[in-house]
């Protein structure tokens, strides 16, 4: 009888035991095969799209050491958000290490204050880029400085008045060079009538409107760099008397600039039709999950009729609403909501327009095969100081250099909108509701059945 | 499967003949309608659902144990446990049978945050999909929460020994991932996946992890096997 209930025992142990072997090994196979959604509307807890673009560029082990104190500003969110890093790409291998608790490792790297070490690669090859910030931008941008070869070269054109980059003005363009540089990219200012041609390390020439005209050679000497796979990123402004030779330049892109001002009484900033926000947005890397941009006092575009020898591709990408943009020609601006039946035409136009030129006339004869980018943009206020924090506008700019650059693999690191909040508003009615439903009524009302309940069966009883 | 509903409901209704029922019912909604009042007026973002899901969960290792306490040392110490194996019940029914009341009881003891969530919807546009996800994850930890404070009961006679038990259990596989900061980050890791708090938090956060589906699966099925083999053994020792 003894041994039977032994055995009874031993039986369930073992039992108990394979369960719960089973059970580890589920558990574990389940760790390394899983599936981690973000099914919140507005993403709150995913990395921001810039950060998984260049962790997919990450080919090699990437060791993220994170010197921090349990302590210290910035250390839970490293915790919380750091692993996201390992699920998007499991070439990375993240460690969290005290430098009180491991002075050796400490001093092995030479950290001192709290610090992220990232190593990329092993060996000799390895490469290491530190960060003294924990912010995702901060991360994300020195990831991308590892896995890149070579910074692409951007140049602004100066010289005829264009936006500056160096200084902060709210008509200027310093945000956006800073932000440039920032994201790896390396920012020049280009000066034709010095260098007298583009020059060879240009991987995109941006041009933001020029209030003096350009001279014919330096004209020349920008479509000769386009033609020469050149890319670049045309922003025009409304004074039409000093942008012949800009018309010029966005014809030989294969863009029309119309000498008027897009009016939209539908999609705009504010109602204010002179602030359009573009009402049709159409598929292309450029316009992939651009919220709605706004471009104050922004030129018609079209794509051209009639284009210079060669084959483009040209696309109109952010449109005017159909039905309630027109184009204003006058120029007198001031109080102007309403389209002038004599003088303004009811259409719409094109705000932003992308075009790819793949074969260009040799100089003897025939064509060549090249890849030539260009983005052109009605309007250059929109990524100043002032305007290019506003909903998507930076993201337009960063998209557009994203989609010129392209074979450079840089992406535009973008800031992380972590406390995405939807508000509650509360009147003092709202919140006298609330209180005495959630806290006096339910609670009430359970005491008041569970009184009924005992009383009746008592009563029964 | 029959049976199993019968008991289920028959443990549902003794709940409600018991004062100790509605005083559950009445502390936990005074305490969770104060946390999302607090909340909510405090932050006027109806985001911060994550925040009242995250101290809900913790509410209920709390009054889960107090639930479950009496399920089966209420019958081992009114000795109409032998009654209750003398029934044309396999252990295994008996046991889900019981674990099935206390879960209706809990999702009866849930039902006032939907009118939380009403007011959100009455005075803001929230999140959908975080409030399904949380109520998932609330599911989730309900079950793991009521298996261990079944398998707990089994264990005595004494329903305040039970739920202690309950709680130290439940409290141990909640907190183990509070040890992670003082370890290293591989060995850390390993204790935030076994963590019922770490795990719970992706579906408080809006988050559809594979990992935490399955770890939380698999506290219940777990603990309803270790107690069906502790009934069998009482059973087979009578």
């Amino acid at each position: 009888m003894k041994d039977i209930k032994r055995n009874f025992r031993i039986n369930n142990l073992i039992t108990v035991i394979m369960v719960f072997a089973i059970i580890v090994i589920v558990n574990l196979m389940s760790s390394y095969y899983f599936i981690h959604i973000d099914v919140t509307e507005t993403s709150l807890n995913s990395l921001n799209d810039s950060t998984i673009k260049i962790l997919n560029k990450v080919k090699k082990p990437l060791y993220i050491q994170v010197f921090f104190k349990s302590n210290s500003q910035g250390y839970g969110f490293l915790r919380e958000h750091l692993p996201e890093y390992e699920i998007v790409n499991r070439k990375v291998k993240i460690d969290f290490i005290d430098p009180d608790l491991s002075p050796k490792k400490a001093l092995e790297y030479g950290v001192s204050n709290d610090m992220i070490v990232l190593v990329y690669g092993n060996g000799a090859d390895a490469k290491r880029e530190d960060v003294y910030s924990y912010s995702e931008e901060k991360i994300s941008s020195a990831i991308q400085k590892l896995v890149i070869n070579k910074e692409p070269v951007l140049y602004f054109l100066q010289g005829h008045g264009e936006k500056k980059i160096d200084t902060y003005e709210p008509e200027s363009f310093s945000k956006i060079n800073d932000f440039l540089k920032e994201s790896n990219y390396l920012t020049k200012k280009l000066l034709l009538s010095e260098t007298h041609k583009v020059p060879e390390d240009c991987d995109v020439l941006i041009i933001a409107s020029p209030k003096k005209e350009l001279l014919k050679e330096e004209l020349q000497s920008i479509k000769d760099y386009f033609d020469n796979s050149g890319k670049i990123l045309l922003l025009l402004d409304t004074e039409f008397e000093q942008g012949v030779k800009m018309k010029e330049l966005a014809y030989y892109l294969g863009v029309y600039v119309e000498d008027g001002i897009i009016f939209d009484g539908g999609a705009n900033l504010n109602g204010d039709p002179s602030i359009p926000a573009g009402k049709e947005y159409k598929p292309h890397y450029i316009t992939d999950n651009l919220a709605q941009t706004v471009f104050p006092l922004v030129r018609p575009l079209y794509e051209s009729k009639s284009k210079p020898e060669g084959d483009y591709l040209v696309e109109e990408l952010i449109k005017s609403d159909k039905r309630k943009s027109y184009i204003e020609l006058s120029k007198e601006l001031n109080d102007k909501t309403l389209p002038d039946k004599d003088e303004d035409i009811m259409r719409d136009a094109a705000m932003v327009v992308s075009s790819k030129k793949i074969a260009a006339k040799k100089e003897q004869a025939g064509y060549k095969n090249i890849d030539a980018r260009a983005v052109v943009i009605g309007d250059a206020t929109f990524a100043t100081d002032n305007f290019v924090d506003f909903v998507a506008n930076s993201d337009l700019i960063y998209n557009s250099i994203e989609w010129l650059t392209a074979d450079s693999n840089v992406v535009a690191v973008r800031d992380s909108d972590v406390n995405v909040k939807r508000f509650i508003t509360l009147t003092n009615l709202a919140k006298s509701k609330i209180l005495w439903i959630c806290v006096v009524i339910i609670p009430l009302l359970f005491v008041l059945i569970g009184i009924l309940v005992v009383y009746r069966r008592e009563k029964s009883e | 499967m029959k049976n199993i509903l019968v008991i289920g409901m028959k443990e549902l209704r003794s709940y409600f003949y018991s004062p100790l029922a509605y005083v559950i019912l009445c502390v936990f909604s005074i305490i969770s309608g104060n946390f999302f009042k607090t909340i909510i007026f405090q932050t006027q973002n109806s985001n911060s659902w994550i925040s009242f899901s995250g101290g809900l969960s913790t509410m209920l290792m709390i009054f889960i144990p107090l639930l479950t306490m009496r399920l089966f040392s209420e019958e081992n110490r009114s000795g109409t446990f032998e009654l209750l194996l003398s029934y044309p019940l396999n252990s295994a029914q008996l046991v889900i049978g019981k674990f099935l009341g206390a879960m209706m009881f809990s999702i009866i003891m849930f039902l006032p945050t939907l009118i939380y969530v009403s007011f959100l919807y009455m005075y803001s546009i929230p999140d959908t999909n975080l409030i399904l996800s949380s109520y998932l994850g609330m599911f989730l930890l309900t079950m793991a929460f009521v298996s261990v404070g079944i398998f707990s009961s089994a264990l005595t006679k004494s329903q305040v020994v039970a739920s202690i038990t309950g709680f130290g259990i439940l409290l141990f596989m909640w907190a183990i991932h509070w040890l992670k900061d003082n370890l290293s980050y591989s060995l850390g890791k390993v204790l935030a996946y076994i963590s019922i708090a770490q795990n719970y938090s992706y579906f408080a956060k809006g988050i559809l992890d594979t990992r935490a589906v399955i770890f939380l699966l698999s506290i219940p099925v777990f603990m309803l096997i270790i107690t069906i083999k502790l009934i069998e053994d009482k059973r087979y020792r009578s």
